[in-house]
């Protein structure tokens, strides 16, 4: 069955060409070039010389609300702005025509771009004499210098939170980072959501800031320059925010919307780190479906002035002579994680404005790379309610008027079109996805079976910190992965032998023994899956303060960052993207299907292993490796949260400090660590005789749209979020067997879980299991909700159900049976486990015994 | 400085943070009920007024000022502020709804208590302690 055709019917952009999306359009048509001298900062010293600045841009004439724009990074402005114009455009309002639950929202960031003003105190006030960074001068000097806020300027998934809490949309949603590929991954993903039936309408898009001095920084060190030293030419680093709205083509017209275009073909793939010739000339092909290439009358070109690009994409565009060019990036800029939803919303424009269907590329930079296909909506006039139409264009238009006006003459015609054999076969009934690898380094333990163990006797993890010198914080405590070998890691793995981020080996050494555990470790084993997806949940970039802190002495004027970074070029990157982990596992591994990092906080690992069983069920793959890694166990990490006071500070005994549900509790304890999951469809899983751990029965995600730092009171995303996941596996509520907690420790968040399992589960909440992993892990942050799915997996596989540990003193508000006393078996067929991000994210996923036959 | 000046002063510093009209900020005002502070502009707030007035506002500064004056007594108990605690957090901020400070509340709660009149005594008291201490 082909899906009902999904519709662009509103763009929002924030672009250095305008801040509305006709001004960009009117001075794209013109010829007009965004890209000058930087104004901000000083370009000398870099490879690249320009960049295009957003201009005359006013958040708060736009959105009122000063108090909740001061806890914006620029990119979050730009974000909420662009969404707030894109449904402006639109003519909706969330909540008066379509259900805030019913609305998805996906975004992409890009890497985090805070300015240096911001960050200075935390340089000037963090070395000794020598400019030597210290810790404990950091923690008693710098961090009581910047303000609680920069946090959430910080954090990557904040731009897309703040939208859902200025536009009241609840729905699923993730976010994505950092390079254009991602914000592809975020316009699909909001498509996906209208086709599967899970929203109504979705608003899709990005935001990032590359105009700015760290920003440079960061692309020189990254390479991204390198064609300005080869060939004098290069991408102009741009800025802003671009957001589209999508709805279902019945719904678009069922409320009289301008249709820009429908969103009739897409393809998108992993190449090699450069780019190649045969994925775009591949992708452009399978964008088109059967829509002959000389019937594309626009290309939205994908090149930014870099040859290596444009070598590339002429070549795959060999076969469109006729087609008109359009070349956004090289007038408002490359504006990297919204470069895709940019280059979307031009080209809705165009297909609006000039009637003929277009092929939007969106080749860049980082590995993954799309091809969109828009054809233009037959302009209709409202008669009563009822639509008149033109003459349709466009395969999947035609299909949508069989279904709403039966008497159309064109019917037979349609019904003759041949299927296109490269689409492949959504199934009839949804596979089954199985759980067949396990991999965690956390803690409590290295390698799943030592992890196991320490969960099941109840062992804390959580200690004093031996990292660094934390004793200057005021939090000196967490949970840290003792004895962890990077130096093996670094061996095994020689694209990471400079590593220095310790998430990115941390999940190198939980995926190594997740694909060890599938039976997967070997070439001749994987030659077989070039097609496994790669999914992968962080949190948020280190920054390494060493690195600039000799910079308090000389001082920070225009320019020094630069100038002290970069006169060494081989010194390691001052960030490190947040995609890089995806990166090394899949160029290490040969996956090339998807390769998706969703920077979602606290929900990220969750929304990774929830989004890969996804596409297994609906066929686009038969095999992914998701999870998540994080370790923000450094100065800057913990001193950021410690600014939130989301920590405890007692510790006199840092064992028993993290107290999820106990009456005691008074924040959570940071931990660190990698999970891993290999989920393949069932018949893969047979066909190689894996072990199957359990099965992946339920996903679910939602959005608080309340407040960046405190959970909704009444804990309506949390419900939401558990009912979605129900809804998805067909489960009735009763059919829970136990609750794998997101049981953090602090006041707020476990009153409102446990009021929300009631309110789901209703009386059947009492007579299960409700146990908290972070009481022992402490929290790992994005890496949690990946640890807490490999938890679930062995709950099922191991039939028993480990403790919450340190709650020793009930609390009135969580009265659930919580296994305080130790472990105990377990012979429930299902376990639901719950991942709540800081910022309103929330995702549930829901595991199943596997038995053959049929499904629990 | 006098508590009309320091009152001014921080209701500029309030104003900014919570972006409502400087006429809405009364020395009664609520900071969480009345002027909607969530919990990340009471920390930012509290940055603001420590930099306005070059004074330092402790972590937790008045559950530990009741602490030190129940010394040796307990302060918390199965979560809850013990009689004593609640009768010294009474006398730690006179200025706050008495009808909240019953049996059952919890030390979490005293953010939502905090008027601006709270913040001014606090203000000068350690403007006092810093003229002191030099």
């Amino acid at each position: 069955m082909t899906p009902e055709p999904v519709v662009v019917t509103g763009v929002g952009l924030v672009n250095p060409l305008g801040n509305s999306a006709s001004e960009v359009f009117s001075r794209l048509r013109r010829g007009d070039l965004a890209g000058k001298r930087p104004e901000r900062f000083d370009s000398t010293g870099f490879s690249c010389h320009v960049c295009a600045q957003v201009e005359g841009f006013d958040p708060e004439a736009l959105l009122g609300d000063a108090k909740t724009l001061r806890l914006m990074n620029h990119d979050a402005a730009y974000a909420v702005a662009a969404a707030r114009l894109a449904l402006r455009d639109a003519n909706v309002l969330i909540g008066r025509d379509y259900p805030p639950e019913q609305t998805a929202l996906y975004g992409a960031t890009g890497l985090a771009g805070i300015a240096i003003q911001e960050v200075s105190p935390l340089i000037r006030y963090s070395a000794d004499d020598n400019g030597v960074f210290d810790a404990r001068i950091f923690g008693r000097a710098a961090l009581n210098k910047v303000r609680p806020t920069l946090s959430f300027k910080i954090l990557s998934n904040m731009p897309i939170c703040f939208i859902s809490i200025f536009e009241n949309i609840q729905g699923p949603n993730a976010v994505y980072n950092p390079w254009e590929g991602q914000g592809s991954e975020a316009i699909l993903a909001g498509m996906r959501s209208l086709q599967s039936g899970k929203a109504k309408c979705a608003l899709v898009g990005g935001c990032d800031v590359k105009a700015h001095e760290l920003a440079f920084v960061s692309l020189q060190q990254q390479g991204i320059f390198r064609s300005f030293e080869t060939s004098g030419k290069g991408c102009i680093p741009g800025e802003g925010g671009a957001f589209l709205f999508l709805e279902l083509e019945s719904g678009a017209r069922a409320r009289g919307a301008k249709i820009y275009a429908c969103l009739s073909g897409f393809a998108s793939a992993t190449s090699l780190p450069t780019g190649s010739f045969d994925t775009f000339r591949t992708l452009t092909a399978k964008a088109l479906e059967n829509v002959a290439e000389s019937a594309v009358q626009t290309i939205i070109s994908s090149q930014d002035g870099n040859p290596l690009f444009e070598n590339l994409e002429e070549a795959a565009l060999a076969n469109f002579p006729t087609a008109n060019r359009v070349f956004p990036k090289k007038q408002f800029g490359n504006l990297f994680a919204a470069a895709s939803p940019a280059q979307l919303a031009v080209g809705a424009m165009i297909v609006y404005s000039d009637g003929g269907p277009a092929l939007v590329n969106s080749f860049g930079y980082g590995s993954q790379q799309t091809a969109f296909l828009l054809t233009p909506a037959e302009r209709s006039t409202q008669i009563n309610g009822n639509t008149t139409n033109a003459e349709p264009l466009g395969r999947t238009t035609l299909v949508n008027i069989v279904q709403e006006i039966p008497e159309v003459p064109e019917v037979p015609e349609v019904l003759e079109v041949p299927e296109v054999p490269d689409v492949p076969e959504v199934p009839n009934m949804p596979r089954r996805v199985v759980v067949t690898g396990l991999g965690i380094v956390s803690p409590v333990g290295k390698g799943f079976p030592e992890f196991w163990r320490n969960l099941l006797a109840g062992r804390s993890g959580t200690g004093r910190i031996s990292l660094f010198d934390a004793s200057g914080l005021l939090v000196s405590i967490g949970g840290e992965v003792k004895n962890f070998d990077s130096v093996k890691i670094r061996k095994i793995f020689p694209a990471a032998k400079a590593e220095r981020d310790r998430k990115i080996l941390l999940g190198l050494a939980a995926a190594g023994e997740a694909l060890l555990d599938a039976g997967l470790d070997s070439p001749a084993e994987r030659m077989k899956l070039a097609h496994t997806a790669v999914h992968v949940g962080v949190s948020l970039e280190v920054f390494f303060l060493e690195d600039v802190t000799p910079l308090a002495r000389t001082g920070l004027e225009k320019g020094a960052i630069a100038r002290h970074l970069l006169a060494d070029p081989t010194r390691p990157s001052l960030q490190t993207p947040l995609d890089r982990l995806a990166e090394l596992i899949g160029d290490y591994f040969g996956f090339f299907g998807t390769r998706s990092t969703n920077c979602s906080a606290c929900a990220a690992g969750a929304m990774a292993v929830g989004e890969a069983f996804w596409e297994i069920r609906d066929g686009r793959c038969d095999l992914a490796l998701a999870g998540a890694a994080d370790s923000i166990l450094n100065p800057l990490g913990m001193g950021g949260f410690t600014l939130l006071r989301a920590l405890t500070m007692t510790a006199d005994d840092p064992k028993s400090a993290c107290r999820p549900f106990d009456a005691s509790r008074d924040g959570t304890v940071l931990g660190e660590g990698g999970a891993f999951l290999v989920l393949e469809s069932l018949d893969h899983a047979i066909s190689r005789r894996a072990k199957i751990y359990a099965e992946v029965l339920g996903y679910g995600s939602s959005l608080d749209a309340f407040r960046v730092s405190d959970p909704e009171p009444s804990g309506r995303g949390a419900v939401l979020s558990m009912r979605n996941a129900l809804a998805d596996s067909g489960l009735s509520p009763s059919a829970i067997d136990c609750v794998n907690a997101h049981g953090t420790g602090t006041p707020k968040n476990d009153a409102v879980e446990t009021h929300a399992i009631k309110e789901v589960l209703g009386a059947h909440a009492r007579e299960i299991p409700v146990h908290a992993v972070k009481s022992m892990t402490g929290h790992m942050i994005a890496a949690s909700g990946a640890a807490e799915a490999l938890t679930a997996a062995l709950t099922l596989y191991a039939r028993k159900v480990p403790p919450t540990i340190n709650l020793t003193t009930p609390d009135p508000d969580c009265d659930l049976d919580y296994v305080s006393s130790g472990a105990r078996p377990f012979n429930g067929s299902t376990v639901l486990s719950n991942s709540f991000a800081f910022g309103g994210q929330n995702a549930t996923l829901i595991f199943g015994r596997y038995k053959q036959g049929d499904r629990p | 400085m006098n508590d009309q000046e320091i009152f001014q002063k921080l209701q500029c510093v309030i104003r900014n943070v919570l972006g409502v009209k400087l006429e809405q900020i009364t020395l009664n005002s609520i900071l969480v009920k009345d002027l909607g502070a969530e919990s990340i502009d009471l920390l930012d707030l509290s940055f603001l007024i420590e930099d306005e007035f070059k004074i330092s506002i402790e972590h937790n500064e008045f559950e530990k000022e009741v602490k030190t004056r129940i010394p040796g007594g307990e302060f918390e108990k199965e979560g809850s502020l013990t009689p004593a605690a609640l009768e010294e957090l009474k006398k730690a901020l006179p200025e706050v709804d008495r009808s909240r400070l019953v049996p059952g509340f919890r030390k979490a709660e005293i953010p939502s208590l905090l008027t601006v009149s709270v913040f001014v005594r606090l203000i000068r008291r350690k403007l006092e302690q810093g003229k002191q201490a030099s």
